[in-house]
Protein backbone atom coordinates (compact mmCIF):
# COMPACT_ATOMS: atom_id res chain seq x y z
CA UNK A 1 0.00 0.00 0.00
CA UNK A 2 1.47 3.36 -1.07
CA UNK A 3 1.66 6.47 1.04
CA UNK A 4 -1.23 8.10 -0.79
CA UNK A 5 -3.59 5.16 -0.35
CA UNK A 6 -2.55 4.80 3.30
CA UNK A 7 -3.39 8.47 3.86
CA UNK A 8 -6.78 7.99 2.18
CA UNK A 9 -7.48 4.91 4.30
CA UNK A 10 -6.56 6.78 7.49
CA UNK A 11 -8.69 9.73 6.46
CA UNK A 12 -11.70 7.49 5.87
CA UNK A 13 -11.06 5.70 9.17
CA UNK A 14 -11.01 9.10 10.85
CA UNK A 15 -14.34 10.00 9.30
CA UNK A 16 -15.91 6.78 10.57
CA UNK A 17 -14.43 7.30 14.04
CA UNK A 18 -15.61 10.89 14.10
CA UNK A 19 -19.13 9.84 13.11
CA UNK A 20 -18.99 7.31 15.94
CA UNK A 21 -17.80 10.03 18.31
CA UNK A 22 -20.74 12.22 17.34
CA UNK A 23 -23.06 9.30 18.02
CA UNK A 24 -21.45 8.79 21.44
CA UNK A 25 -21.76 12.50 22.20
CA UNK A 26 -25.44 12.44 21.31
CA UNK A 27 -26.27 9.28 23.26
CA UNK A 28 -24.23 9.95 26.41
CA UNK A 29 -25.41 13.56 26.76
CA UNK A 30 -21.78 14.73 26.99
CA UNK A 31 -22.70 17.42 24.46
CA UNK A 32 -24.95 19.07 27.06
CA UNK A 33 -22.09 19.43 29.52
CA UNK A 34 -19.52 20.26 26.84
CA UNK A 35 -21.30 22.37 24.21
CA UNK A 36 -18.05 23.84 22.87
CA UNK A 37 -16.50 20.42 22.51
CA UNK A 38 -19.64 19.20 20.72
CA UNK A 39 -19.47 22.22 18.37
CA UNK A 40 -15.76 21.54 17.81
CA UNK A 41 -16.48 17.91 16.89
CA UNK A 42 -19.35 18.81 14.54
CA UNK A 43 -17.34 21.52 12.76
CA UNK A 44 -14.24 19.33 12.31
CA UNK A 45 -16.44 16.45 11.08
CA UNK A 46 -18.10 18.70 8.49
CA UNK A 47 -14.67 20.02 7.49
CA UNK A 48 -13.37 16.47 7.03
CA UNK A 49 -16.39 15.38 4.99
CA UNK A 50 -16.25 18.49 2.80
CA UNK A 51 -12.47 18.16 2.54
CA UNK A 52 -12.77 14.59 1.30
CA UNK A 53 -15.34 15.58 -1.32
CA UNK A 54 -13.26 18.57 -2.47
CA UNK A 55 -9.90 16.77 -2.46
CA UNK A 56 -9.77 16.90 -6.28
CA UNK A 57 -10.44 20.67 -6.40
CA UNK A 58 -7.33 22.38 -4.96
CA UNK A 59 -8.65 25.97 -4.93
CA UNK A 60 -11.90 25.09 -3.21
CA UNK A 61 -10.03 22.75 -0.86
CA UNK A 62 -7.61 25.53 0.11
CA UNK A 63 -10.46 27.89 1.01
CA UNK A 64 -12.15 25.14 2.98
CA UNK A 65 -8.88 24.34 4.77
CA UNK A 66 -8.39 27.99 5.81
CA UNK A 67 -11.98 28.37 7.03
CA UNK A 68 -11.97 24.96 8.72
CA UNK A 69 -8.66 25.48 10.52
CA UNK A 70 -9.71 28.96 11.70
CA UNK A 71 -12.95 27.54 13.12
CA UNK A 72 -11.09 24.56 14.60
CA UNK A 73 -8.55 26.80 16.36
CA UNK A 74 -11.16 29.21 17.75
CA UNK A 75 -13.33 26.33 18.96
CA UNK A 76 -10.23 24.52 20.28
CA UNK A 77 -9.38 27.49 22.51
CA UNK A 78 -13.04 27.64 23.55
CA UNK A 79 -12.83 23.95 24.52
CA UNK A 80 -9.74 24.69 26.64
CA UNK A 81 -11.72 27.40 28.42
CA UNK A 82 -14.60 24.96 28.86
CA UNK A 83 -12.20 22.49 30.48
CA UNK A 84 -10.95 25.27 32.77
CA UNK A 85 -14.53 26.12 33.82
CA UNK A 86 -15.46 22.47 34.44
CA UNK A 87 -12.25 21.78 36.35
CA UNK A 88 -12.68 24.65 38.78
CA UNK A 89 -16.49 24.79 38.98
CA UNK A 90 -16.57 23.29 42.48
CA UNK A 91 -13.35 24.89 43.72
CA UNK A 92 -14.35 28.44 44.53
CA UNK A 93 -11.30 28.97 46.73
CA UNK A 94 -8.94 28.15 43.88
CA UNK A 95 -10.82 29.73 41.00
CA UNK A 96 -9.46 33.23 41.56
CA UNK A 97 -5.85 32.08 41.77
CA UNK A 98 -6.31 29.73 38.81
CA UNK A 99 -7.91 32.53 36.76
CA UNK A 100 -4.89 34.75 37.38
CA UNK A 101 -2.47 31.98 36.37
CA UNK A 102 -4.60 31.25 33.30
CA UNK A 103 -4.67 34.94 32.32
CA UNK A 104 -0.91 35.20 32.81
CA UNK A 105 -0.43 32.18 30.56
CA UNK A 106 -2.74 33.70 27.94
CA UNK A 107 -0.65 36.89 27.84
CA UNK A 108 2.67 35.03 27.82
CA UNK A 109 1.62 32.59 25.11
CA UNK A 110 0.10 35.44 23.10
CA UNK A 111 3.43 37.25 23.14
CA UNK A 112 5.33 34.07 22.24
CA UNK A 113 2.84 33.42 19.43
CA UNK A 114 3.51 36.90 18.05
CA UNK A 115 7.26 36.17 18.20
CA UNK A 116 6.71 32.91 16.27
CA UNK A 117 4.78 34.75 13.55
CA UNK A 118 7.38 37.53 13.55
CA UNK A 119 10.29 35.13 12.98
CA UNK A 120 8.59 33.67 9.89
CA UNK A 121 7.87 37.11 8.33
CA UNK A 122 8.30 38.44 5.63
CA UNK A 123 6.42 35.69 3.85
CA UNK A 124 7.51 36.35 0.25
CA UNK A 125 5.67 35.81 -3.04
CA UNK A 126 3.78 32.62 -2.32
CA UNK A 127 3.49 33.87 1.20
CA UNK A 128 -0.17 33.35 1.94
CA UNK A 129 0.28 29.64 2.66
CA UNK A 130 3.35 30.13 4.86
CA UNK A 131 1.67 33.07 6.62
CA UNK A 132 -1.34 30.90 7.36
CA UNK A 133 0.87 28.06 8.59
CA UNK A 134 2.72 30.50 10.88
CA UNK A 135 -0.51 31.84 12.34
CA UNK A 136 -1.73 28.28 12.80
CA UNK A 137 1.53 27.30 14.49
CA UNK A 138 1.23 30.22 16.90
CA UNK A 139 -2.42 29.41 17.60
CA UNK A 140 -1.73 25.71 18.22
CA UNK A 141 1.13 26.63 20.51
CA UNK A 142 -1.26 28.87 22.42
CA UNK A 143 -3.74 26.00 22.74
CA UNK A 144 -1.11 23.45 23.81
CA UNK A 145 0.45 25.90 26.27
CA UNK A 146 -2.89 26.61 27.93
CA UNK A 147 -3.64 22.91 28.25
CA UNK A 148 -0.21 22.36 29.80
CA UNK A 149 -0.88 25.15 32.31
CA UNK A 150 -4.23 23.55 33.18
CA UNK A 151 -2.70 20.11 33.74
CA UNK A 152 0.22 21.53 35.74
CA UNK A 153 -2.13 23.65 37.90
CA UNK A 154 -4.42 20.72 38.59
CA UNK A 155 -1.44 18.58 39.59
CA UNK A 156 -0.11 21.27 41.89
CA UNK A 157 -3.54 21.87 43.47
CA UNK A 158 -4.23 18.13 43.73
CA UNK A 159 -7.48 18.43 41.79
CA UNK A 160 -9.34 15.38 40.62
CA UNK A 161 -10.31 15.39 36.92
CA UNK A 162 -13.66 13.88 36.13
CA UNK A 163 -13.47 11.18 33.45
CA UNK A 164 -15.03 13.21 30.60
CA UNK A 165 -13.09 16.44 31.28
CA UNK A 166 -9.86 14.49 31.47
CA UNK A 167 -10.59 12.68 28.19
CA UNK A 168 -11.39 15.94 26.38
CA UNK A 169 -8.18 17.55 27.70
CA UNK A 170 -5.85 14.66 26.95
CA UNK A 171 -7.31 14.05 23.48
CA UNK A 172 -7.22 17.69 22.44
CA UNK A 173 -3.76 18.17 23.94
CA UNK A 174 -2.28 15.13 22.21
CA UNK A 175 -3.67 16.04 18.79
CA UNK A 176 -2.73 19.73 19.07
CA UNK A 177 0.81 18.84 20.18
CA UNK A 178 1.36 16.50 17.22
CA UNK A 179 -0.10 19.11 14.87
CA UNK A 180 2.19 21.73 16.40
CA UNK A 181 5.24 19.53 15.75
CA UNK A 182 4.07 19.02 12.18
CA UNK A 183 3.54 22.75 11.62
CA UNK A 184 6.96 23.56 13.06
CA UNK A 185 8.73 20.96 10.91
CA UNK A 186 6.89 21.50 7.64
CA UNK A 187 8.68 24.72 6.50
CA UNK A 188 12.07 23.06 7.15
CA UNK A 189 11.22 19.73 5.51
CA UNK A 190 8.67 20.29 2.73
CA UNK A 191 9.67 17.03 1.07
CA UNK A 192 8.47 15.13 4.15
CA UNK A 193 4.97 16.62 3.91
CA UNK A 194 3.45 13.24 3.04
CA UNK A 195 4.98 11.46 6.03
CA UNK A 196 4.04 14.32 8.35
CA UNK A 197 0.49 14.20 7.04
CA UNK A 198 0.43 10.46 7.71
CA UNK A 199 1.59 10.99 11.31
CA UNK A 200 -1.01 13.71 11.78
CA UNK A 201 -3.82 11.48 10.51
CA UNK A 202 -2.72 8.65 12.78
CA UNK A 203 -2.71 11.03 15.76
CA UNK A 204 -6.16 12.31 14.76
CA UNK A 205 -7.56 8.77 14.64
CA UNK A 206 -5.93 7.99 17.99
CA UNK A 207 -7.47 11.17 19.42
CA UNK A 208 -10.94 10.07 18.31
CA UNK A 209 -10.34 6.71 19.98
CA UNK A 210 -9.22 8.48 23.19
CA UNK A 211 -12.39 10.59 23.26
CA UNK A 212 -14.69 7.65 22.47
CA UNK A 213 -12.96 5.56 25.13
CA UNK A 214 -13.18 8.20 27.86
CA UNK A 215 -16.83 8.95 27.07
CA UNK A 216 -17.91 5.31 26.99
CA UNK A 217 -15.99 3.91 29.95
CA UNK A 218 -17.94 4.76 33.12
CA UNK A 219 -16.12 6.63 35.84
CA UNK A 220 -15.25 4.59 38.89
CA UNK A 221 -17.04 5.95 41.91
CA UNK A 222 -14.80 6.55 44.92
CA UNK A 223 -15.69 4.21 47.72
CA UNK A 224 -14.51 3.40 51.19
CA UNK A 225 -13.24 0.05 49.84
CA UNK A 226 -9.93 1.68 48.92
CA UNK A 227 -9.34 2.92 52.44
CA UNK A 228 -6.56 1.23 54.39
CA UNK A 229 -7.15 -1.17 57.28
CA UNK A 230 -6.15 -0.06 60.78
CA UNK A 231 -3.35 -2.68 60.98
CA UNK A 232 -1.95 -1.42 57.73
CA UNK A 233 -2.12 2.14 58.98
CA UNK A 234 -0.22 1.16 62.12
CA UNK A 235 2.46 -0.50 60.02
CA UNK A 236 2.92 2.62 57.97
CA UNK A 237 2.92 4.68 61.09
CA UNK A 238 5.66 2.55 62.66
CA UNK A 239 7.70 2.76 59.48
CA UNK A 240 7.41 6.51 59.56
CA UNK A 241 8.47 6.62 63.21
CA UNK A 242 11.49 4.47 62.40
CA UNK A 243 12.35 6.83 59.61
CA UNK A 244 12.22 9.78 61.99
CA UNK A 245 14.27 8.06 64.68
CA UNK A 246 17.01 6.71 62.43
CA UNK B 1 15.46 27.68 13.64
CA UNK B 2 15.85 28.46 17.33
CA UNK B 3 12.15 29.27 17.67
CA UNK B 4 11.28 26.06 15.80
CA UNK B 5 13.36 24.07 18.27
CA UNK B 6 11.64 25.77 21.21
CA UNK B 7 8.21 25.04 19.70
CA UNK B 8 9.10 21.38 19.09
CA UNK B 9 10.49 21.00 22.62
CA UNK B 10 7.30 22.57 24.00
CA UNK B 11 5.12 20.22 21.96
CA UNK B 12 7.13 17.15 22.97
CA UNK B 13 7.03 18.23 26.62
CA UNK B 14 3.27 18.57 26.28
CA UNK B 15 2.95 15.01 24.93
CA UNK B 16 5.12 13.78 27.81
CA UNK B 17 3.04 15.73 30.32
CA UNK B 18 -0.24 14.32 28.99
CA UNK B 19 1.17 10.79 29.12
CA UNK B 20 2.32 11.33 32.72
CA UNK B 21 -1.11 12.68 33.63
CA UNK B 22 -2.80 9.56 32.27
CA UNK B 23 -0.42 7.38 34.30
CA UNK B 24 -0.81 9.50 37.45
CA UNK B 25 -4.59 9.43 37.16
CA UNK B 26 -4.54 5.62 37.17
CA UNK B 27 -2.16 5.62 40.13
CA UNK B 28 -4.21 8.21 41.99
CA UNK B 29 -7.34 6.09 41.61
CA UNK B 30 -5.73 3.48 43.85
CA UNK B 31 -4.03 5.92 46.22
CA UNK B 32 -5.19 5.54 49.77
CA UNK B 33 -4.98 7.89 52.72
CA UNK B 34 -1.76 7.29 54.62
CA UNK B 35 -1.17 8.13 58.25
CA UNK B 36 0.73 11.21 59.41
CA UNK B 37 2.21 11.51 62.87
CA UNK B 38 1.38 15.09 63.72
CA UNK B 39 3.24 14.99 67.03
CA UNK B 40 6.44 14.05 65.26
CA UNK B 41 5.81 16.70 62.66
CA UNK B 42 5.39 19.30 65.41
CA UNK B 43 8.72 18.21 66.88
CA UNK B 44 10.38 18.57 63.51
CA UNK B 45 8.94 22.06 63.11
CA UNK B 46 10.06 23.11 66.60
CA UNK B 47 12.41 26.06 66.32
CA UNK B 48 13.64 25.73 69.91
CA UNK B 49 15.14 22.37 68.99
CA UNK B 50 16.78 23.98 66.03
CA UNK B 51 18.21 26.80 68.16
CA UNK B 52 19.53 24.23 70.63
CA UNK B 53 21.21 22.27 67.83
CA UNK B 54 22.64 25.45 66.35
CA UNK B 55 24.27 26.29 69.70
CA UNK B 56 25.59 22.80 70.41
CA UNK B 57 26.83 21.72 66.98
CA UNK B 58 29.51 22.99 64.67
CA UNK B 59 28.23 24.98 61.70
CA UNK B 60 28.93 22.09 59.35
CA UNK B 61 27.32 19.55 61.68
CA UNK B 62 24.28 21.76 62.14
CA UNK B 63 23.83 22.22 58.38
CA UNK B 64 24.05 18.49 57.77
CA UNK B 65 21.59 17.69 60.54
CA UNK B 66 19.19 20.38 59.49
CA UNK B 67 19.18 19.08 55.94
CA UNK B 68 18.34 15.65 57.28
CA UNK B 69 15.49 17.12 59.34
CA UNK B 70 14.25 18.95 56.27
CA UNK B 71 14.40 15.72 54.26
CA UNK B 72 12.12 14.01 56.77
CA UNK B 73 9.85 17.03 57.03
CA UNK B 74 9.53 17.01 53.26
CA UNK B 75 8.32 13.42 53.43
CA UNK B 76 5.66 14.46 55.92
CA UNK B 77 4.64 17.39 53.79
CA UNK B 78 4.52 15.15 50.73
CA UNK B 79 2.32 12.70 52.60
CA UNK B 80 -0.02 15.44 53.77
CA UNK B 81 -0.19 16.77 50.19
CA UNK B 82 -1.02 13.31 48.84
CA UNK B 83 -3.59 12.76 51.59
CA UNK B 84 -5.21 16.11 50.82
CA UNK B 85 -5.46 15.16 47.12
CA UNK B 86 -6.94 11.78 48.07
CA UNK B 87 -9.45 13.48 50.37
CA UNK B 88 -10.56 15.71 47.46
CA UNK B 89 -11.03 12.65 45.25
CA UNK B 90 -12.81 10.55 47.88
CA UNK B 91 -15.08 13.41 48.99
CA UNK B 92 -16.32 14.05 45.44
CA UNK B 93 -19.05 11.42 45.85
CA UNK B 94 -20.21 12.95 49.14
CA UNK B 95 -20.31 16.38 47.51
CA UNK B 96 -22.93 15.08 45.07
CA UNK B 97 -25.07 13.66 47.89
CA UNK B 98 -28.78 14.50 47.88
CA UNK B 99 -28.48 15.30 51.60
CA UNK B 100 -27.68 19.03 51.61
CA UNK B 101 -25.81 18.94 54.88
CA UNK B 102 -23.57 16.08 53.73
CA UNK B 103 -22.95 17.82 50.41
CA UNK B 104 -22.14 21.12 52.12
CA UNK B 105 -19.75 19.53 54.60
CA UNK B 106 -18.06 17.64 51.75
CA UNK B 107 -17.68 20.91 49.82
CA UNK B 108 -16.08 22.52 52.89
CA UNK B 109 -13.71 19.58 53.24
CA UNK B 110 -12.75 19.79 49.57
CA UNK B 111 -12.08 23.52 49.94
CA UNK B 112 -9.98 22.95 53.04
CA UNK B 113 -8.08 20.08 51.42
CA UNK B 114 -7.23 22.23 48.41
CA UNK B 115 -6.08 25.01 50.74
CA UNK B 116 -3.84 22.50 52.51
CA UNK B 117 -2.50 21.43 49.16
CA UNK B 118 -1.58 25.05 48.45
CA UNK B 119 0.05 25.32 51.88
CA UNK B 120 2.02 22.21 51.01
CA UNK B 121 3.26 23.86 47.82
CA UNK B 122 4.40 26.81 49.87
CA UNK B 123 6.00 24.46 52.37
CA UNK B 124 7.88 22.65 49.59
CA UNK B 125 9.20 25.97 48.31
CA UNK B 126 10.23 27.21 51.76
CA UNK B 127 11.81 23.91 52.80
CA UNK B 128 13.73 23.80 49.53
CA UNK B 129 15.15 27.26 50.25
CA UNK B 130 16.06 26.16 53.79
CA UNK B 131 17.69 23.03 52.43
CA UNK B 132 19.87 25.20 50.19
CA UNK B 133 20.53 27.73 52.96
CA UNK B 134 20.26 25.91 56.32
CA UNK B 135 20.91 29.09 58.33
CA UNK B 136 17.50 30.43 57.21
CA UNK B 137 14.34 29.78 59.24
CA UNK B 138 11.38 29.61 56.89
CA UNK B 139 9.50 26.50 58.03
CA UNK B 140 5.76 27.06 57.63
CA UNK B 141 4.04 26.86 60.97
CA UNK B 142 0.49 27.15 59.61
CA UNK B 143 0.42 23.73 58.00
CA UNK B 144 -0.22 21.57 61.05
CA UNK B 145 -3.23 23.56 62.39
CA UNK B 146 -4.86 23.38 58.91
CA UNK B 147 -4.39 19.63 58.89
CA UNK B 148 -5.93 19.36 62.36
CA UNK B 149 -8.96 21.31 61.10
CA UNK B 150 -9.31 18.90 58.18
CA UNK B 151 -9.35 15.98 60.61
CA UNK B 152 -12.12 17.65 62.61
CA UNK B 153 -14.20 18.27 59.48
CA UNK B 154 -13.76 14.69 58.31
CA UNK B 155 -14.97 13.46 61.69
CA UNK B 156 -18.05 15.65 61.25
CA UNK B 157 -18.71 14.36 57.75
CA UNK B 158 -18.24 10.77 58.88
CA UNK B 159 -20.85 11.32 61.57
CA UNK B 160 -23.29 12.88 59.09
CA UNK B 161 -23.14 10.15 56.48
CA UNK B 162 -25.03 6.94 56.93
CA UNK B 163 -23.02 5.28 54.18
CA UNK B 164 -19.41 6.02 54.81
CA UNK B 165 -18.08 7.19 51.47
CA UNK B 166 -15.40 9.46 52.84
CA UNK B 167 -12.13 8.54 54.51
CA UNK B 168 -12.23 8.09 58.25
CA UNK B 169 -10.59 10.82 60.29
CA UNK B 170 -8.65 8.22 62.27
CA UNK B 171 -6.91 7.19 59.05
CA UNK B 172 -5.12 10.51 58.80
Amino acid sequence: MGLSSTITALWLTGLVLQALLLLVLATTKVSVRFPMFAAYTVVTFLEQVAGYSLSRHPDAYFLLYVAGEAASIILGVAVVYEIFVRLFEHHGALRKLASRIFLGAVILLGVFGAVVIGTHAPFGKAGIVSALLSVEEAARMFEVGLLMVLFLCSSAFGLHWRQHVFGVGVGLGTFSSIKLIMLALLPHAPSAAGVLNLVLLISLDVTFLIWIGYFLVPERAASSAGLPQRAQLEQWNRAMMELINQ
Amino acid sequence: MMITMIVIVLALSAVGLFYMQVRNRRRMAHQAIRPVDLKALHTLLDRDDELFLREKLSRRGFCRLKRQRIGVTLRYVNRIANNAAAVVRLSETARLSSDLEVAETAAQIIDLATQIRLQCLLAFAKLSVEFALPSLQLTPAVLAPRYQALRENLKRLGALQTQQLTPSAEAI
